[in-house]
């Protein structure tokens, strides 16, 4: 089920439907989602937005439609093939998802720990990730011992590390005052100039307002034009 | 492939830290398993060599008939010895055979009746693979066909209730061994599923973040067979204290084996290695599907 893409499409959703029971999910979803580009996913809670999201990082089974990663689509995926799909996504959570028992060193680590790399690649891509996103002197502090926009540095430095092309944010602003959440959009926007690609959900339409991003709105699990 | 390894076993390790509890338990139920099996396993050997030491005494008497000279009866006595089934036999003549009775019964036999009426016998040992009170009774029947043989004798009752009796004790030393491995396999499992519940959230994070199933499992079946292996070494301590509280109170009233050690210690270790690594596959295969 591989199809050659233009090189700028990094990922292209084709009707996609993929529901958890009649009525609830997303519905004939069509969009790409090129290189260097952030797309925001907009709409209120229950549109279907963390959906789409989850469409891609295989969270949820397609009932019908196409995504296609890396020439690879996901609706013909075999399960054992999703680990791996995964590893080439960045993902930034609104809850973090933070193992609060280890070092922001080590939640960092995670990603290249399951792809296997050696200690010392590890340490050189973490402390230079960490670096980027302002963490460097907290490398060896604990998730609860960080303030909220902090821990979603360290989410966003754990996807970063391994430099995906595509990054997902679900609401990771969410639980963050203005002024973090604003340093948080420029943290993913830099990201974007490397050639990568963010989409991100969000309902805070003001955050979003004065980028001048493309954004896709959702309601009811589908695309308003 | 040796980096993922390596995290791996360091993940266990520190999940063993860090969940001290569950660890304890669990290695403490397989060291007390280990214990028992040690201790029915040095039972098993130690009732063995008794049994042997018993079946040793495991023989057939053959009375010759009365016609027989003594030439003749030797003759018919060594051609019992050669059947396959009798190790060993000793010819008693009539003069011997008198000589058992005085010491028997206190009396002279020739004495009292004026002659010796008793009859030239013979005692065979049956040799090892034989030594089974039905295998025994065939060699009887067969000793039992020869016309020279009036009548051969052997212990039926005592050889069949002992036969029974080891039969039931190795039965039972096996049915509790069995139970107790059910049991630790059960206990070992429930402890790894907690562990496995009360890092859900974090399963949940490796797998959003790429691992793969084996991935997750690895530190979990190293945890396991890590408990296997703290489980073994508690047991062998036990052991060997008391081996030798035992040996300092029942040694002079008892003769105490040298047992084997080196078997015990593998037994020791390799049964909690799988005892551990089953347990976890246990939770596992009931938590994380392939």
């Amino acid at each position: 089920m591989s199809r050659t893409k233009s090189n700028k499409e990094l990922l292209e959703f084709q009707n996609v439907t993929a529901t958890y029971k009649k009525d609830i999910g997303i519905f004939d979803i069509s969009f790409t989602l090129a290189a260097g580009e952030m797309i925001f996913l907009m709409g209120p809670t229950g549109a279907g937005k963390s959906t789409v999201l989850k469409a891609v990082y295989a969270a949820i089974k397609i009932d019908s439609g196409k995504i296609i990663i890396d020439n690879d689509d996901l609706a013909s995926l075999s399960e054992y093939k999703i680990p791996g799909i995964r590893q080439k996504i960045g993902m930034v959570f609104q809850d973090f998802k933070l193992l609060n028992n280890r070092t922001v060193l080590e939640n960092v680590a995670l990603p290249l720990r399951i792809m296997g790399m050696s200690t010392q690649e590890i340490y050189e891509k973490v402390h230079n990730t960490l670096s980027k996103v302002g963490l460097s002197s907290l490398y060896n502090s604990y998730p609860l011992e960080l303030s909220g926009g902090e821990q979603q540095r360290v989410c966003i430095a754990r996807a970063l590390v391994k430099n995906p092309k595509i990054i997902l944010a679900d609401e990771p602003t969410g639980n963050l005052d203005p002024n973090v959440s604003d340093e948080i959009l420029d943290l993913l926007d830099i990201f974007t100039d490397s050639g990568s690609a963010v989409l991100m959900s969000t309902h805070n339409f003001p955050l979003i307002k004065p980028r001048k991003k493309r954004f896709i709105e959702l309601s009811n699990g589908r695309i308003i034009d | 492939m040796i980096n993922k390894f390596i995290f791996l076993l360091q993940e266990s390790l520190n999940s063993l830290i860090r969940t001290k509890i569950p660890t304890m338990v669990s290695s403490l139920a397989i060291a007390v398993s280990l214990l028992i099996i040690s201790v029915s396993y040095c039972l098993y050997i130690g009732f063995q060599d008794l049994t042997l030491e018993f079946k040793d005494r495991y023989n057939i008497e053959v009375f010759f008939t009365d016609n027989l000279n003594e030439k003749q009866a030797i003759l018919e006595f060594n051609s019992i010895l050669l059947m396959d089934q009798i190790e060993e036999g000793i010819f008693i003549n009539k003069a011997e055979a008198a000589n058992i009775f005085k010491n028997q019964f206190d009396e002279d036999i020739i004495e009292i009746l004026g002659e010796n009426p008793l009859p030239f016998s013979a005692v065979y040992t049956i040799s090892e693979s034989n030594r089974d009170y039905k295998l025994i009774q065939e060699v009887k029947n067969e000793i039992e066909l020869l016309s020279s043989v009036d009548i051969a004798l052997y212990e039926k009752d005592t050889i069949i209730k002992f036969d029974k009796l080891i039969k039931n004790i190795m039965v039972f030393i096996f049915a509790i061994s069995f139970f107790i491995i059910l049991v630790v396999i059960f206990f070992v499992s429930n402890t790894i599923l907690l562990v496995i519940y009360s890092k859900k959230e974090d399963i949940q994070t490796y797998k959003l973040l790429g691992a793969t199933n084996l991935f997750i499992k690895i530190p979990y079946l190293l945890e396991g067979i890590i408990h296997g292996i703290i489980g073994a070494i508690i047991s062998l301590v036990l052991l060997f204290l008391l081996y030798n509280l035992i040996h300092y109170f029942l040694s002079p009233f008892l003769n105490i084996k040298n047992y084997d050690f080196i078997t015990i210690i593998l037994l020791n270790f390799s049964l909690g290695i799988f005892l551990g690594f089953l347990g976890s596959s246990k939770a596992l295969s009931s938590y994380i599907k392939d």
